[in-house]
């Protein structure tokens, strides 16, 4: 009985996709088939050249964040794709602003997951995911 | 003079540096040739059926190659990850556009997605610019012919043109495409 009380908590994945001009924040439900809310850089600052500052993923995420707690969202996993950063392997920095801006517009954040994409037809370079991260 | 030509797998370097090979009268270094030929390699990748570039060794043999005084482009998405180019150029294409050559190639969905999201995302000119700074040039390819293109980095060559890496800007197409369900657009 007590355990059924308890409320089914509600929650979503986090989609980050972070490149040099733009950082761009999906949340979609748990299986990734149904969008929640989708907030960019270049939604929430006024020029081009902003877009792709951690301001403005840090401002996209928090909107993302908004939306998603209105429609019942507790907390959220995140995949990040973000390539270069202060390093090739290392996030760049719209990433890391808007992971911030989520846990701290009240979202609760689960597992991290880096998906950044590694370029291939045949032969990659060494590296890949491991040992980076968020 | 080293021509390091770097882009997402299909945005036409192969096609492009058979021309630009003629126009400058300059030789080519295939990589993933150069790789298989040599055995380049440290190991499989096996979620991406692809061998892992050994880069000491790629970097090492692409020197010993081209150290005469001809042109030399080298070419392949690996190019930009090896130093001592004079330049670097990126080709870009449009996500759309590269995933449908992409599926003529044959290749599997995953990795087509992989490397379609690799180009939304600017992969190879992040790391290109981390690595080769103001030597890089990105030139957007979406609607232009090889010869266009071959023309374009040819002026490059010569001084006439720059094309500042970091103005091409793919991912909000792509991104309002992958999740187009969404209410908010
Ligand atoms: N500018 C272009 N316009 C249309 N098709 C192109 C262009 N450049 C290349 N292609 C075609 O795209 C495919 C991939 O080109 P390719 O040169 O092999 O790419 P890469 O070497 O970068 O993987 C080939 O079928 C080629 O004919
Ligand atoms: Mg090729």
């Amino acid at each position: 009985m007590a355990e059924k009380k308890k409320k089914r908590e509600k929650w979503g994945i986090a989609h980050i996709y972070s490149s040099f001009n733009n950082t761009i924040i999906t949340i979609t439900d748990i299986t990734g088939a149904e969008t929640i809310t989708q907030w960019s850089g270049g939604r929430v600052v006024r020029a081009d050249r902003q877009e792709g500052t951690p301001f403005a993923a840090m401002e996209a995420a928090t909107r993302a964040a908004e939306d998603a707690k209105e429609k019942g969202i507790v907390g959220v996993h995140i995949k990040v794709r973000a390539p270069g950063g202060n390093g090739p392997r290392t996030p760049g920095p719209g990433a890391q602003a808007s992971i911030r801006a989520l846990a701290r517009a009240g979202l609760k954040i689960g597992r991290i997951e880096d998906v950044t994409p590694i370029p291939h037809d045949g032969t990659t370079r060494p590296g890949g995911r491991k040992g980076r991260r968020v | 003079m080293k021509i390091f030509l770097t882009g997402t797998p299909g945005v036409g370097k192969t096609t492009v540096s058979k021309l630009l090979a003629k126009k400058l009268s300059a030789k080519v270094i295939n990589i993933n040739e150069l790789v298989k030929e040599k055995s380049l390699y440290i190991g499989l990748d096996e979620k991406r059926n692809s061998v892992i570039v050994d880069l000491k060794k790629l970097c090492k043999e692409i020197n010993k190659i081209a150290s005469d005084k001809n042109i030399w482009i080298v070419e392949g998405h690996l190019s930009h990850l090896c130093h001592s180019a004079d330049f670097v150029i990126v080709l870009r294409l449009h996500p759309s556009h590269l995933k449908k050559r992409l599926e003529k190639r044959g290749y599997n969905k995953s990795k087509i997605m992989e490397n379609v999201e690799a180009e939304a995302l600017g992969v190879c000119t992040h790391e290109a610019l981390s690595i080769h700074g103001y030597k890089v040039h990105e030139i957007d390819t979406t609607n232009l012919l090889p010869n266009d293109v071959c023309n374009l980095i040819v002026e490059i060559i010569n001084g006439k043109k720059i094309f500042k890496p970091g103005k091409i800007d793919f991912l909000e197409d792509f991104v309002r495409e992958k999740f187009k369900n969404s209410n908010e657009y």
